[in-house]
């Protein structure tokens, strides 16, 4: 489902961890063993939507920042569906009005919008594979893999 | 055993802690005390002398004689096959196994489960008594990479979870007495436990870690603690640590069906070996696309705190389950406290610790 610009998201929490560096934001998908960066323009939307923002106000926030440049609405609106793609984010439906602060991006001193580029990891995916269990024995317990074979002397 | 209702954590944790208890009670039962770092130390009981040996030597350094105090960790380990003292028949089916061997209905506030299907271990972490239990139903089946880091979860839970600002983390660490460590970061193949092995070709360079170490991130100056005194030397890297395999004490005393070799470095080069450091920078090793390349000088460079996070964050956390974000708080704080650099390896062994010490010497105090 494309993000609408009306709706309001929250950071997809506690499978999703986050942290805002100097230069990047880092984030972590604990369910799917992705992990992510961004900087730039990116980290300033993050910080907002992480915020409380509406994406409405996203934009509003950069066209009042960066001018009203006519790809910074598509631009977000792509970041977003792209955050809501990989469960960076979901949908807020609490309908509770959110005490939006300052965000703490450390990367105010952007001097132009730069469209965000989610950059994505996927190299620990393995780690999360689920071994499958065929057998278990006669206390229910499931069965290791089988002893290693002789091993060679070192030489 | 079955019939009763053991389900759910709490109970099932009674049940197996007296079947531990009643297998670390035997007459061939054995007891170690070992040093956690941070003033803190574990106590670890074995149901025999054997299993003793199989485990226990790859936390040998940090032997302790008898604590005057009560232990802060108490680990009970035990096999059926040998106790013949049997475990309780799990309570959950086996689609309640997830991803990493974690156990649902058997992970909450209080209590750790994972069975490790590889190994046949399982773990079990009561982190309001700081007790974990570990039990395998045959010892004679444990893989290699179990008794070159033995406990590993344990461990872990019991950092992780313990408020004290200490963290288990997938990385590697060297340095030397006068000049401190460095963290090596990185996931499997990125060169850190070539790094730390290439440390042990100078004599004065101090080995910690290859692949797992605890750090101690909130402390004024943070440090690194020796959880295992195993080091890994690939069947392709065997050639250039001809001279430190000859004769040297190894787990199993083989290899591995890949070849692969496990030091075991207390009984091989216990003064090379260092049980605390503290440390300097987080170093991101790289391996050269092309050899020869950007002199010594300039194989250092800076980067930012968040590629430090993404080096050590995602193969910790993916690795080691069940304290996520206790871990990814305390990875954030080491990488905003300490300067990190990519590090360019040098093709021959010699060149990377001639490098490293170069790095540690230009580094300016803090």
């Amino acid at each position: 489902m494309a993000p609408s610009v009306s709706r309001n998201y929250r950071v997809n929490a506690p499978k999703v961890l986050y942290e805002a560096f100097e230069d990047e934001t880092v984030l972590i998908n604990l369910d799917s063993g992705n992990y992510y960066s961004f900087s730039g323009s990116g980290a300033l939307i993050w910080e907002w939507i992480a915020a409380g923002e509406s994406i409405t106000a996203v934009i509003e926030h950069l066209q009042e920042r960066f001018g009203d440049t006519t790809d910074i609405a598509p631009s977000v609106e792509e970041f977003v569906h792209e955050l809501v793609e990989e469960n960076l984010i979901v949908e807020d439906l609490s309908g509770v009005a959110k005490n939006v602060k300052q965000p703490k991006a450390k990367v105010f001193t952007l001097a132009q919008f730069e469209r965000p580029v989610l950059q994505t990891y996927s190299d620990m995916q393995d780690l999360l594979l689920l071994d499958p269990i065929h057998e278990v024995d006669e206390m229910g317990w499931p069965h290791a893999l089988p002893p290693e074979p002789s091993a060679k002397p070192v030489e | 055993m079955a019939a009763e209702n053991i389900a759910g954590p709490a109970r099932y944790f009674e049940r197996a802690l007296a079947v531990a208890a009643a297998a670390c009670k035997r007459p061939e039962a054995t007891v170690k005390r070992i040093n956690l770092g941070g003033g803190k130390h574990g106590i670890v009981h074995f149901s025999d002398c054997t299993l003793e040996k199989l485990l226990f030597p790859a936390v040998g350094h940090q032997e302790l004689p008898e604590p005057k105090a009560e232990a802060d960790f108490k680990i009970l380990a035990w096999d059926s096959v040998h106790s013949g003292i049997p475990m309780w028949s799990p309570p959950w089916t086996t689609g309640d196994y997830l991803a990493r061997g974690e156990i649902a209905g058997y992970n909450d506030g209080r209590f750790r489960a994972v069975f490790q299907l590889g190994s046949g271990v399982f773990s079990f972490y009561d982190s309001h008594r700081r007790i974990g239990l570990w039990w395998a139903r045959d010892f004679v089946q444990l893989p290699l990479y179990e008794k070159a880091a033995p406990f590993l979860l344990l461990f872990h839970w019991f950092h992780a979870l313990g408020g004290d600002d200490s963290v288990l983390l997938h990385a590697a660490a060297v340095g030397t007495e006068d000049r401190g460590g460095v963290l090596l970061a990185g996931r499997g193949g990125s060169g850190k436990s070539t790094t730390a092995l290439a440390s042990l070709l100078v004599s004065r360079w101090r080995y910690v870690a290859d692949d797992y170490c605890v750090v101690r991130a909130a402390e004024t100056s943070p440090t690194v603690h020796s959880l295992y005194c195993s080091a890994k030397i690939d069947a392709k890297m065997l050639g250039g640590f001809a001279n430190l395999c000859r004769g040297a004490c190894s787990f199993g005393g083989r290899r591995d069906p890949e070849g692969k070799m496990v030091l075991n470095l207390h009984g091989s080069l216990p003064e090379r070996l260092k049980r605390e450091l503290p440390l300097r920078a987080i170093l991101l090793p790289r391996i050269p696309k092309e050899k020869n390349g950007e002199a010594s000088g300039r194989r250092f460079k800076p980067v930012g705190s968040g590629a430090a996070v993404r080096a050590l964050a995602p193969s910790t956390l993916f690795q080691l389950p069940g304290a996520g974000h206790n871990n990814f708080r305390m990875i954030t704080a080491l990488a905003n406290r300490l300067p990190c650099f990519q590090f360019e390896l040098d093709s021959e062994l010699s060149g990377v610790s001639q490098s490293l010490r170069h790095f540690l010497e230009q580094l300016p105090s803090q």
